[in-house]
This record gives C-alpha cells, sequence and structure tokens, in this order.
C-alpha cells in the first residue's frame, strides 16, 4: 500500500525540527492528512511513497561501532569525541563556505551531514575548547543505477581555547579532519559494497528514520534515512 | 639589546620570546618558552610570587588572527573522479513549489514558479 508523508519544519529550505505524518493509503484512493496546527512551521514537503522503497536509517549506521571505532582512530588527545554521529540532510547552500565554490551543487542539492562534538583539552594559560567536526556526503545513483557515495566537504567550528590556544587547535583540526576523509570514504565503500549487485530507479533522502506510518518529530540536521526504488 | 641584535622587522617571533624570558630573567622569574605553532609563541609562569600574591605570566607573540571555523572541499581524485559520473543525487532544486504567506508587515512572499519535479530527496 503506498503512503503519503508529509513533513513540516521549523525553519525555511526544509531545515530544523521537522513534525512528520505518514498515512497509507489504497492505491488510486486519496490519502487524507488533517493537522489541528501548522503555526511556526517554515516550510514544508509531501512525498507518495512507492510500496518497493527501501530505506536505510543513517543514524544507526553511522554509530556502528566499526566507524566509531575509526571516526576515534582520525582524531588524537587533546581532542576527544563527545557525542554520537548525527546523519542529517543540509541543503549545499547552507554548507559553510559553500560560497567558495558555488557551481558545485544546486542550492537546493542535499547532502548527507555527518557530524560530532568534540572537547579540546589546553595547558593552563588556555581555556578548554568545545567544537564539532562535520563531514558532507553526496549519496548518488550513476548512469546504471547503482548506489554510490562519496565525501564532498568537511568543515570544523569551536568555541573556547583563548586566550593563546586558538592557533594551535586550529592547526590540529586543519590537519586532522581533512586526514579523516579517506578513512570514512573506505566506511562508505565498505557499506556501499553490499548494494553493489543492485540497481535502483530513485534515490531520495526522508527526515528521521523514514517512518511509513504515524505522526512524529526529528530534527532533519541530525537525522535522515536514504531511501532507494529497486528497479 | 646589543647593537648586533636585529630589531623591528628583522626580529623573529622566536628572538621576540627570548628577548621577553631574559627580561623575566632579570627579574628573578624563570619562565619557559614554548611555541605553539609556526605563527605563534607564548613566553609562561604559572606559579609566581608578586608582592607576596600567587601570579601567572604569560606573554604571546604571534602574526596571525585566527579563525575559530573552518571548511573546505575534499579534492581527491577518488572525489574527483565519482563527482564526474552522478546521474541522479537528492536534491529539492526541482520541484513543484510555491511560498506564500503574508509578513507582519502585510508584504506577500514571494511566489516561485513552479516547476516539474525531476527526482527524488
Amino acid at each position: 500500500m503506498p503512503v503519503l508523508s508529509q513533513y513540516w519544519f521549523d525553519l525555511p529550505d526544509f531545515r530544523g525540527n521537522t513534525e512528520f505524518l505518514s498515512q497509507p493509503h489504497p492505491a488510486g484512493g486519496w490519502a487524507w492528512i488533517n493537522w489541528a496546527d501548522t503555526g511556526g512551521k517554515r516550510s514544508t514537503l509531501v512525498w507518495e511513497r512507492e510500496d518497493r522503497e527501501l530505506v536505510v536509517d543513517l543514524v544507526p549506521l553511522a554509530n556502528a561501532p566499526d566507524v566509531l571505532a575509526a571516526v576515534d582512530g582520525m582524531i588524537h588527545d587533546p581532542v576527544s569525541r563527545t557525542s554520537g554521529i548525527r546523519a542529517g540532510w543540509i541543503p549545499w547552500k547552507y554548507v559553510p563556505f559553500h560560497e567558495t565554490d558555488p557551481g558545485r551543487h544546486g542550492d537546493l542539492d542535499l547532502l548527507v551531514h555527518l557530524a560530532f562534538d568534540i572537547h579540546v583539552h589546553t595547558p593552563w594559560y588556555c581555556s578548554d575548547a568545545d567544537g564539532n567536526i562535520n563531514y558532507y556526503v553526496v549519496a548518488y545513483l550513476d548512469g546504471s543505477g547503482h548506489l554510490g557515495a562519496y565525501v564532498d566537504w568537511w568543515s570544523w567550528h569551536f568555541d573556547g581555547g583563548g586566550p593563546f590556544c586558538t592557533g594551535a587547535i586550529a592547526d590540529g583540526l586543519n590537519t586532522a579532519v581533512p586526514g579523516g576523509v579517506p578513512a570514512l570514504q573506505a566506511i562508505l565503500d565498505s557499506r556501499l559494497a553490499l548494494f553493489s549487485g543492485r540497481v535502483f530507479d530513485l534515490l531520495y533522502l526522508l527526515p528521521g528514520s523514514g517512518d511509513r506510518s504515524g505522526v512524529g518529530s526529528v530534527n532533519v540536521n541530525d537525522h535522515c534515512s536514504l531511501a532507494v526504488l529497486p528497479r | 639589546m646589543a647593537d648586533t641584535e636585529p630589531t623591528g622587522k628583522a626580529m623573529t617571533l622566536d628572538g621576540i620570546a627570548k628577548m621577553i624570558q631574559e627580561c623575566l630573567a632579570k627579574a628573578g622569574i624563570d619562565a619557559e618558552v614554548t611555541r605553539l605553532s609556526p605563527h605563534e609563541v607564548l613566553v609562561h609562569k604559572q606559579q609566581v610570587e608578586v608582592q607576596g600574591k600567587q601570579a601567572k605570566i604569560a606573554a604571546f607573540v604571534t602574526t596571525r588572527e585566527v579563525m575559530p571555523t573552518n571548511a573546505k572541499a575534499v579534492t581527491s581524485a577518488i572525489s574527483q573522479a565519482r563527482h564526474a559520473i552522478v546521474s541522479q543525487k537528492p536534491s529539492l532544486g526541482a520541484r513543484s513549489a510555491a511560498a506564500f504567506g503574508r509578513a507582519v508587515t502585510g508584504a506577500a512572499f514571494e511566489t516561485a514558479a513552479p516547476t516539474e519535479r525531476q527526482d527524488g530527496g
């Protein structure tokens, strides 16, 4: 039975806290969604989802033990990971410093945003710093309908480390974060190998776990799923 | 400073740090010099008594302003090659769309021209 899913976002361009409702319905019949109050929402999406849809929830995948071990291997003392890995979506126009390469993607092309928080210990003459490390992944189908993904962009941000350690922290992150790309790509490739024998007609992202019934809420910046239609 | 020592533009970060360290040494303060990065050096002493009170000393010499954020494209050959074979990627850019509403001031929001949906996301 097909499913009509509707998503309401707190922010324009389909970002932030998201409320959703999915309604299965007979093919050729109406799907009814009554929603008492959509006040305060700034954008909405509707998707008619086919029976053959396959959904992969990216947050559990990103927090598998081997993935966490690989991520922890990218960063070293005095930097430590202080959160799980978030896996949301982000429109290209909101990726930090995207303006340095504006034609790389369309403004509303969706990248998978992998992010985690960090803490940086410092000597006595500085405050400790807290921040985050971010990787931006393009999921795609090639001309033959095979699923692929590649790490396309990285960023970091921190607060603290003053008054003297911000430079050393920035230098460390400028080495560690791009240095982690090959390991992350290797993880992606190992997961994609599970799909190597399959061909797909369509690829899209869904907020949260891609639930096919009921209501819920999720922050799409932190949690999304990949959906494909097998050929 | 001796006549033979460099001055002004010719001085290095390490040279300035050494001068500060020597000045402190003349006051009986045994400060350390730590090279924080290629662009930054710190002369510091964690515990020193000044007029009967505990004090900390830190003199910072730097040639840059640090931004607490950075981002860049991945430019490896693998990512370039994959970028070239993308046939379809998730996008909300080609969709049937409209924006409507009324701002508090009474001015209507811009209405986008409808377009054909071409792919997912």
